[in-house]
């Protein structure tokens, strides 16, 4: 299941927050050595997590995290405008229809469950995800940075981003690319994954009338 | 071509030079909502002293708001400013009894029924909130929003960059630039090619197309392709069809 976490509903889900921070360090800095920083909490944080990014967080069914993401809008404040516009000819995407993915982390400690298609299924719950979610936001494409690795679980996930651009060389190389978001997208998501319906949790009833008392 | 396209190209005929609330005007009419309300929460050079709000809502409710402190119990603002996605106003907690009433209040003053808003970000921690009121029901809300959050992510940036230019804030005066790609694209648009044709004959694909299509398009503040063509030409940014 998919949950939905922003500054609004993040200290209700401070655990799973704690959580997909320290994941993410150990994806990004054990494991991948990217130029990342750590804080002393053991999280890694970058300068985009202070803007009120949405995030999209598989839980396990026992409400541990096993993947998540991190999703904002182009036209404000974006790694790809910031980091990225060199590295790709000077490419910038900023549209309210186009929101630019990062941080996408499967748990080291995630579920090893697999697709038919060989792909792990966090991922695949993850990809569903973000449709869906770009779905109901009026979202039409996807952009983001990936490596190598990632273009053939993409291929196997039946969501295959578009490239608009390339550079560095071997274990370096780093892709930019597109997806759309569209029902087609997520049929074809649900279509390789085994997944049937929505994998986002569904919204909360309001809550009982408890805040009257006080 | 479907509705949203329709909807929008109403949008895009209206006289150019028109004010904020003209346009508002205008997207109340094309979409058949009650009210609108624009708030900038946070942008450099407008909102140091105090927020700003552009609005249609009769002068009656707007001073009711203030005298009765709704600001303090507005749940519609705080989701604005920690959520990035839009959200319709039903999903927010309403289960309080200041906030019923509030609700009732609101009903009453012919506000609306149901509501939803875009929250809006720009670069350098820009941020606004763009919201809408109706009187349709809940399933018709619901079916409406699915239909046109699309449209609405594009009016509410295209709202925000008229206020902003207006005002002579933020990107205001600058003469928009566009990339050489994004150029090149709208060219092809001006000539009447579609996506397809496009994406052959520049060898990318037709993803691309629309990406560079959309960014250009934000970045002249057109509300959809042929505004902005007409605008590109207008800046002298790429050539009229001959």
């Amino acid at each position: 299941m998919i949950r939905a976490i922003t500054a609004g509903n993040r200290n209700r889900n401070a655990q799973v927050v704690d959580e997909m921070f320290r994941a993410r360090k150990r994806l990004f800095k054990d494991r991948l050595d990217w130029d990342v920083t750590v804080d002393d909490r053991g999280w890694e944080l970058d300068e985009y997590d202070i803007l009120n990014p949405i995030y999209l967080v598989s839980l396990d069914e026992n409400g541990q995290h096993q993947g998540s993401l991190r999703l904002l809008p182009t036209t404000g404040d974006t790694m790809l405008r910031d980091h990225f516009t060199e590295v790709f000819d000077g490419v910038v995407i900023e549209s309210p229809v186009i929101w630019e993915c990062t941080r996408f982390c499967v748990d080291s400690r995630a579920s090893e469950n697999l697709t038919p298609r060989g792909v792990q299924s966090v991922t695949m719950e993850l990809l569903l995800g973000i449709c869906e979610t770009g779905l109901t936001a009026g979202v039409e494409q996807i952009v983001g940075v990936f490596d190598r690795r990632m273009i053939r679980i993409y291929q196997r996930g039946g969501w295959s981003p578009e490239l608009v651009g390339e550079n560095g060389e071997g274990r370096d190389r780093v892709y930019l690319g597109l997806w759309d978001v569209s029902e087609a997208s997520a049929a074809s998501i649900r279509k390789a994954s085994g997944f049937c319906g929505s994998v986002l949790e569904p919204k909360g009833v309001p809550q009982t009338v408890r805040s009257d008392v006080a | 071509m479907n509705d949203e396209r329709k909807f929008l190209k109403s949008l895009v005929e209206r006289p150019i030079g028109t004010d904020v609330s003209e346009l508002f005007d205008d997207v109340r009419n094309n979409y058949g909502l009650s009210h609108i309300v624009y708030h900038a929460t946070n942008v450099k050079g407008l909102t140091e002293k105090e927020p700003y709000l552009r609005l249609t809502y009769p002068d009656d409710w707007v001073s009711r708001y203030f005298e009765k402190n709704y600001f303090s119990l507005d749940p519609v603002v705080d989701a604005g400013k920690t959520n990035p996605t839009p959200f319709n106003w039903s999903d927010l907690d309403w289960s309080s009894k200041p906030r019923r009433n509030f609700l009732g209040d609101a009903a009453e003053h012919k506000i609306g029924i149901s509501g939803m808003s875009v929250p809006i970000r720009g670069v350098g921690g820009q941020h606004a909130i763009f919201s809408v009121t109706s009187f349709m029901s809940e399933n018709e809300w619901e079916r409406f929003l699915r239909s046109y959050m699309g449209d609405f992510q594009r009016v509410a940036s295209h709202v925000h960059n008229a206020i902003l230019e207006s005002e002579g804030v933020g990107i205001a005066g600058k003469h928009p630039s566009l990339s050489p790609r994004e150029c090149e694209v709208l060219q092809l648009c001006a000539h009447g090619i579609n996506t397809d044709d496009i994406a052959t004959e520049l060898c990318v694909k037709e993803r691309t197309v629309r990406a560079f299509i959309e960014t250009a398009r934000y970045k002249l503040n057109a509300l959809n392709r042929t505004h902005a063509v007409a605008k590109a030409i207008g800046y002298g940014l790429i050539h009229p069809p001959s």
